[in-house]
């Protein structure tokens, strides 16, 4: 009997992650299952009971309560549940409530266990270890690269273009037309195919060279007629190179024969031409170029103008395969040199500084983690005068006040905006000398109930980019003061537990905790500030100097503050999201909008949904961790 | 979808309209389909037998444990003496489970089709005279279906079709007529759209596709007789939910 229940059939393989599984057993697939009808209201499955199946909604909508009757998920069309109960042969942790109309596709416990059991890749999504399942996905979300060092890409990847040829007999008006019509300034020159076979060898290959210059110094200049064959003004025997070879190789060759064009060849045949042109566009999107132009800048208009290469730079590396954390470092390294030309410019207008200073990046500047379109947080530590208690003189600090506007509007200027809740060296509460420093930061961790410490948790991402000598003493000392501070702590983990991750998406919304959808994902709100604040609360906890919340998380579970497998699920959130947020950056940028942290969850892939809101569960889990260690109540 | 106005199952059934049809019907309706122009004794085995053997769903039945078979026919036309069938589609139900298990298809080969072959009703159910070549007898693809139906109760979306053609084939094949009890979905979605006495729905809002989009029924692939059967399946199951009935019995639905 030849069954085609292609409808089931089409849409299990159109739902993810059914769509895993091979072909065979997809056709297979269907005749196994039955299905069913709940009406609105109706409890499909209650916890604590163990469930009889595994239900794929076919349409219609489930709510997914715990025990408390909090929502846990909201499935629609092609969600699956009843899942852990199949897979543990236990009772239910979640009551399964229609929230519409639904029909429902049923699997049996057995069927689904087989399924586990024979195909690991459909296993994998279900697996709650989610740290190597999130590792996949931010595989899969970059691009197959070629290496981030731009210079080092090799000239396959750069040259995309065929290349324009003539073969040697070809007339020189013919050849200049085509250069004009196509719009090269170089042309290859190719021995021509013939009948006999033996031509067959040879056709095609590389014989020659012919650029502008070549016509105008041979044509217009000797007058050699344009009748003429090209190859007799051709220059035989170019210098060429291979595909595989490194853009720097080429870039190399070019600058010591003084070439603008070099032929990409592989096995004697051209398969493109590099020029100049490109290697310049390439070194436009160099990080370290951008770097290099940005201190050598003599003005605040060319330090804009070199800042304005950078989300260019942002743009090839998402393309690539950088990790955010790697692209993180650079956007920093970017900003760091321009805040430090910035200063640069204004000590050479104010003269030197009357006391030593460091200048420093909070936020996430101080943690290497810039972003595109990041606020700036930054403050002033200088250096104590005779009289650690006097603090600064009024003439002193009128000179850092004129340095802190210039470099803040400078930074602002480069497309960092002024931070909202001005945290910046402009503003004087911010531009303290290190002995009143010291006592901030003693107040902050002593008091950890007074209004003050509101949003000062910032203050501890601190990271000198200049004066370090003068910072980080402060800054051991203030670590010591906050390992293991129990007070001091549970505030900062409040904070942390009070952003709070939305359960994941349905419909095209995401969807929060009250059942509430919304049109916009706050990656911000949503994922990076809940994991940068737990990365803080394991590290001060310990006592680390790291700021990098990458680093952070590391080094903690080093000390043991955070376990290993928690601390490696947070960063493999944290680089998903992160991912997630320069991709959108970048897509915002090409379009020439402003960057921003929301993104609508139309655009994003069901696997891309898939991974965040594992990501979002990595952490609420990690949110509870620290809500039951500090003892934190009204958790939920 | 969420705003789709439900109303009171029970609200307003037609009971006077019940009551006038159960007294039309004899209570202790033939089991077996024994009312044939032979005897089930005198029938050669095979599918025919079988059917005709296994004892039908009681009236008192009730639905929750009702074993229907949903049925689809696609045909060259609407007329079960000169029209005839081209592929048929089925899946059982038990109660208020489909079991895609045992859904079955079976295409009757062009040959016995007659010469007119599939002719222009092609164009509604895609199934050319090529792909009919592949086909079965119609003996074969009627015995196919009775033996899927034996001890269940015919379920399809205007049902007359499905009944007329199957009871067309069981005489023109071996000279039986066949007793079929009847679940027409277009009759209970009649109950669903319109509950009020004098309410007449629209002949439209009656047709299988539309009757299921009112309960967000998934679309599938339409003039399928494999398909077709199971969305009237589907159909029936949120009718069940819908009108209540989950409690009553075979007498409640059956045509």
């Amino acid at each position: 009997m030849n069954v085609e229940l292609t409808g089931i059939r089409d849409f299990l393989a159109a739902h993810h992650p059914f769509d895993l599984l091979p072909s065979a057993v997809l056709d297979a697939l269907p005749g196994r299952l039955t299905s069913r009808y709940f009406r609105r209201g109706t409890v499909i499955l209650s916890a604590g009971r163990p469930t009889e199946a595994v239900y794929i909604l076919r349409s219609g909508a489930v709510d997914i309560t715990d025990a408390n009757g909090v929502l846990a998920d909201r499935c629609g069309e092609g969600g699956a549940f009843g899942i852990s109960s199949a897979r543990d042969d236990g009772p239910s942790r979640f009551t399964m409530t229609a929230l519409e109309d639904s029909l429902a596709l049923l699997m049996t416990p057995e069927d689904f266990r087989g399924l586990l059991s024979a195909h690991p890749t459909f296993a994998r999504f279900f697996d709650e270890q989610s740290a190597e399942r999130l590792r996949a996905a931010v595989e899969a979300l970059r691009v197959p690269g070629t290496g981030h060092e731009v210079l080092r890409t090799p000239l396959r990847g750069i040259v995309t273009r065929a290349p324009v040829s003539v073969d040697e007999d070809t007339a020189i008006r013919t050849a200049a037309r085509l250069m004009t019509e196509r719009r090269v300034s170089a042309l290859l020159v190719t021995q021509p195919g013939g009948d006999a076979r033996a031509a067959e060898e040879t056709s095609g290959v590389l014989s020659g060279i012919v650029t502008d210059r070549d016509m105008r110094r041979l044509v217009v200049g000797e007058g050699m007629p344009v009748e003429s064959p090209v190859s007799s003004i051709m220059t035989p025997h170019p210098i060429t190179i291979d595909p595989d070879a490194p853009a720097v190789e080429a870039m190399l060759t070019m600058m010591q024969r003084g070439f603008h064009h070099l032929p990409v060849v592989e096995h004697g045949r051209p398969i493109g031409m590099v020029t100049s042109g490109d290697i310049m566009r390439l070194q436009q999107a160099n990080p370290v170029a951008i770097v290099g132009a940005i201190v050598a800048c003599q003005d605040l208009d060319g330090l804009i103008a070199a800042r304005s290469r950078l989300p260019g730079v942002v743009r090839e590396l998402v393309r690539q395969d950088a990790t955010a954390a790697e692209i993180g470092r650079i956007v920093t390294a970017v900003g760091d040199a321009v805040t430090r030309t910035l200063l640069r410019l204004a000590e050479a207008e104010l003269g030197p500084a009357p006391v030593p200073y460091a200048w420093v990046a909070l936020g996430s500047q101080g943690r290497l983690e810039l972003g595109l379109s990041s606020d700036q947080d930054n403050a002033l530590v200088l250096a104590d005068g005779p009289d650690p208690e006097a603090g600064l003189d009024p003439a002193a600090d009128a000179w850092f006040a004129e340095l802190a506007d210039r470099v803040t509007a400078g930074l602002a200027a480069c497309g960092h905006p002024l931070c909202p809740g001005d945290m910046m060296a402009s503003n004087p509460a911010w531009r303290l000398t290190r002995s009143q420093w010291r006592q901030v930061f003693a107040r902050w961790i002593d008091e950890p109930d007074s209004a003050a410490v509101l949003h000062a948790d910032t203050f501890f991402d601190m990271r000198a980019i200049t004066g370090g000598d003068l910072v980080d003493p402060m800054l051991a000392a203030v670590h010591r003061a906050t390992a293991g501070n129990q007070l001091f702590l549970a505030r900062l983990a409040r904070e942390a537990v009070s952003w709070v991750p939305p359960i994941g998406f349905f419909r095209g919304f995401v969807l929060d905790r009250a059942g509430q959808g919304s049109r916009g994902l706050d990656l911000k709100a949503g994922g990076i500030a809940p994991i940068v604040q737990i990365a803080r609360v394991h590290a001060l906890a310990a006592g680390l100097p790291e700021v990098n919340t990458a680093a952070r998380l590391s080094a903690a579970a080093a000390t043991g503050t955070i376990s290993r497998r928690r601390a490696d699920d947070l960063r493999g959130a944290y680089e998903l999201i992160g991912h997630l947020r320069h991709r959108h950056h970048s897509e915002q940028t090409e379009r020439g909008e402003a960057a921003d942290n929301v993104i609508d969850p139309a655009t994003l892939a069901t696997i891309d949904q898939h991974s965040l809101r594992d990501a979002f569960r990595i952490i609420k889990e990690a949110e509870q961790e620290l809500a039951f260690t500090y003892r934190l109540h009204a958790v939920s | 979808m969420m705003a789709r106005p439900f109303g009171d199952p029970g609200r307003g059934r037609d009971k006077a309209r019940d009551r006038g049809r159960d007294r039309g019907r004899s209570s202790g309706r033939a089991r077996g389909g024994g009312r044939g122009r032979r005897s089930a004794g005198t029938l050669p085995a095979g599918p025919l037998q079988t059917y005709v053997l296994a004892p039908q769903p009681a009236s008192r039945t009730p639905l929750a444990a009702l074993p229907l078979l949903a049925v689809d026919l696609e045909t060259t036309g609407l007329d079960p003496r000169r029209d005839r069938i081209i592929s048929i589609g089925w899946v059982p139900v038990d109660g208020t489970v489909i079991r895609l298990g045992g859904a079955g298809q079976a295409v009757v080969s062009g040959e016995d089709l007659g010469e007119g072959g599939v002719g222009q009703s092609a164009t509604v159910h895609g199934l050319t005279d090529d792909r009919l070549r592949d086909g079965v007898s119609l003996e074969t693809a009627v015995g196919m279906l009775l033996e899927a139906l034996a001890g269940r109760v015919v379920l399809a979306h205007h049902a007359a079709i499905e009944a007329g053609f199957l009871q067309a084939a069981c005489r023109r094949l071996w000279d039986v007529r066949l007793d079929l009890t009847v679940v027409d979905t277009m009759r209970l979605h009649r109950r669903v759209v319109a509950p009020g006495f004098d309410d007449e729905p629209r002949g439209e809002d009656l047709r299988l596709w539309n009757a299921r989009a009112r309960f967000g029924l998934p679309v599938l692939r339409a003039h399928d007789a494999l398909h077709d059967a199971l969305a009237a399946a589907e159909l029936y199951l949120a009718q069940i939910a819908e009108l209540g009935l989950e409690r009553a019995d075979l007498r409640s639905v059956r045509s």
